[in-house]
């Protein structure tokens, strides 16, 4: 349905996107993940049209934007960051106005304010909504033509757990429609529970792409010990203990994260060590590893830094 | 129906509508400025500068002129900063509607004296009465009597010059504002490319501010000639068909001149800047307030030539001149010719993401 092969655009002398490919099937939901900078909005700019690439080629259901723009922008559904809609103009006026960029009656602004949980909202001016409700409307916005590729630019970026949740469910009951969704997003948590295919960028690059059950299956087979140290020194020390894999340390204070096969067994260990070395063990966790510990094997970085 | 250009001027009309504030603005001010301009400039202080006409007659041929005007200017300094032309009555009315000359003088009919014949609310014929009276008493008393004849001729007051150059900078401001930095505004809040991402005609969107714009500049244009018809008796002398063809045209050039403007900046800043850029100049130079006659001869072909400078004096030619197609045809050309220019380089630059 969209496949891009080895895209690569630079603004000035900032490489923004490096050779990247992706290919995306019909009602495939997937999720572009990686902190800021990493290249995802300059991606999904490139497959809206919105930017072109230097090099590459993108090709939406066969076409490409320059043979097939009007085409495309009428199966396209967006949500672009940090868009501001009409403050004095209503959420049914909003709806309505987009509607007819796309030829369509005002009959279907009620099923999009139903889906988007505005309706008892929609004689209220842009200005008074929260950022929740303003993110549910530019997500309604998105599907007011119904269409075929939803592409989301971090949709829930800033917003509260509940808020949150609230487009997390929008998003959830449009599943088996097929349509298909990109979402980029800094949340592990919303590309594990929306997405069924991951792709993990970073610097411009993607790091590694597969299903969510690949990438358990090839990266997430370890556990990990999180932990925090007054001091630093001798610490390296619990990197050497039976059992484990690697030791990554948070660029910022003194986190690491045990990489081991098991913690039942390395966890006495790591104690052990911890003992022998004279370290003041200031926090504990241990926990199966996730997107987010992935990443941070990968980049030496947590997602959200 | 739910068509996209119907909702795209509705929106803007909902916009400026919801905003209390801009009906003061956009409606109030320039009456207040028309009648604070009328009213009290009118009889404060002004300089003595600009041109004196002379009016030629049986009595008064060219030579008893030439002759005056020498004394007039060896009399004084300040005389001599005064230019004088020699010319007929008609002639005198005219260059007064245009505003190139403030006072002129004619020799009384049936009475060895000399007239002097200005709007008395105009500061600026006052001094230059004041001058060239104080001056020739001085050099040869009781030489030669005068007296004043205040001007009821319509379209020769101040008012009758301010108030087309009101409405003309009324519709560059409303178009600046209004489109150019309305358009600034969306592209600032990234709704303009969020709009570019759907099936939209871009061609359309613009189209939707300038016909807005027109609906909004017109019942502005109608409000206050309401109030200055009533409450300074000015009229239009000239034809209605064409001052509505003149201000259409007039709407065009600044329509086109504010995509052209808006096209590529997304900061407010530079919005701004560019706008006090294009007005401040053409407010001042283009002769809305006062004539362009005062600059030096070799700047007026140059102020002739801005859109502004079209677009006031061609309505003050109706207004005051009783003009019609004839005289404003071509004006009215360039000014659409312009606007279609300018609309149509702005779309090909224009940054919609």
């Amino acid at each position: 349905m969209i496949s891009a092969r080895n895209i690569s655009k630079r603004f000035k002398d900032v490489v923004a996107v490096r050779d990247v490919s992706l290919e995306i099937e019909k009602g495939q939901y997937v999720a572009l993940l990686g902190p800021n900078g990493a290249g995802k909005t300059t991606l999904v700019e490139m497959i809206e049209g919105i930017q072109r690439p230097d090099t590459g080629e993108i090709r939406i259901l066969g076409k490409s934007w320059g043979d097939g723009e009007r085409h495309l922008r009428r199966i396209l559904g967006l949500s672009l960051q940090e868009t501001t809609y009409i403050d004095k103009l209503t959420v049914e006026e909003t709806l309505n106005l987009f509607a007819s960029f796309f030829g369509l009656g005002r009959d279907v602004t009620p099923r999009i304010l139903d889906l988007i949980n505005l309706t008892d909202k929609r004689k209220s001016y842009v200005m008074n909504l929260s950022h929740g409700m303003r993110q549910r409307l530019s997500i309604g916005i998105a599907l007011i033509n119904e269409p075929e590729i939803l592409i989301l630019d971090e949709p829930t970026t800033g917003l509260d757990p509940v808020a949150r949740r609230e487009i997390w469910d929008i998003l959830t009951d449009l599943k088996g429609k097929d349509t298909s969704m990109i979402l980029t997003t800094h949340y592990m948590e919303e590309a594990e529970r929306l997405c069924d295919h991951i792709v993990i960028m970073d610097k411009g690059s993607v790091l590694v792409q597969g299903t969510l059950d690949d990438l358990l299956a090839a990266h997430m087979q370890r556990e990990v010990i999180s932990f925090t140290v007054e001091e630093r020194s001798g610490a390296e020390a619990l990197s050497r203990i039976e059992g484990a894999l690697d030791l990554v340390w948070d660029p910022k204070g003194n986190r690491g994260h045990l990489y081991v096969k098991e913690i039942l067994t390395s966890l006495p260990r790591f104690l052990e060590a911890v003992e022998r070395e004279r370290l003041s063990l200031r926090q504990l966790e241990c926990r199966k590893m996730n997107l987010d510990d992935l990443f941070i094997s990968l980049t030496g970085r947590r997602l959200h830094e | 129906m739910n068509r996209p250009f119907l909702n795209l001027v509705a929106l803007q009309f909902k916009e400026f509508f919801r905003e209390p504030e801009i009906i003061f603005w956009a409606f109030l001010l320039p009456i207040i400025l028309s009648w604070l301009l009328g009213v009290a400039i009118g009889s404060g202080a002004g300089g003595a500068s600009g041109t004196v006409a002379v009016i030629e007659s049986r009595e008064a041929p060219r030579e008893y002129w030439t002759a005056w005007v020498e004394r007039a200017k060896e009399a004084s300094r300040e005389g001599r900063r005064i230019g004088f032309t020699i010319v007929t009555r008609d002639e005198a009315i005219l260059a007064l509607k245009k505003g190139e000359i403030s006072l002129f003088i004619e020799k009384t009919p049936g009475a060895d004296s000399i007239r002097y014949s200005f709007d008395p609310r105009s500061g600026e014929a006052q001094m230059t009465y004041l001058t060239l009276e104080r001056s020739l008493r001085a050099r040869a008393p009781g030489d030669e009597r005068s007296d004043v004849a205040p001007l009821r001729i319509q379209g020769t007051r101040y008012v009758d010059f301010l108030v087309p150059g009101l409405l003309a900078m009324d519709v560059m401001s409303s178009a600046l504002w209004g489109i150019g930095w309305a358009l600034i505004e969306i592209r600032i809040k990234k709704l303009l490319r969020r709009m570019a991402a759907t099936p939209m005609h871009k061609s359309m969107f613009l189209a939707s501010h300038f016909v807005t714009r027109l609906i909004v500049n017109a019942i502005e244009f109608f409000a206050l000639f309401i109030f200055v018809y009533f409450y300074f008796g000015v009229r239009i002398q000239g034809s209605v068909p064409a001052l509505v063809a003149i201000f259409i045209a007039g709407n065009m050039a600044f329509a086109g001149l504010s995509v052209l403007m808006s096209s590529r900046t997304a900061n407010p800043r530079v919005g701004n800047g560019l706008i006090n850029a294009i007005t401040f100049p053409m407010t001042l130079l283009s002769g809305v307030f006062f004539s362009y006659h005062h600059f030096p001869h070799w700047a007026i072909p140059v102020v002739r030539l801005l859109p502004l400078t079209m677009l006031a004096d061609s309505i003050r030619s109706i207004f005051n001149e009783g003009a019609g197609f004839a005289q404003v045809g071509i004006p009215a050309l360039v000014l659409a010719g312009i606007g279609a220019l300018f609309f149509y380089v702005g779309m090909k630059i224009y940054k919609w993401y």
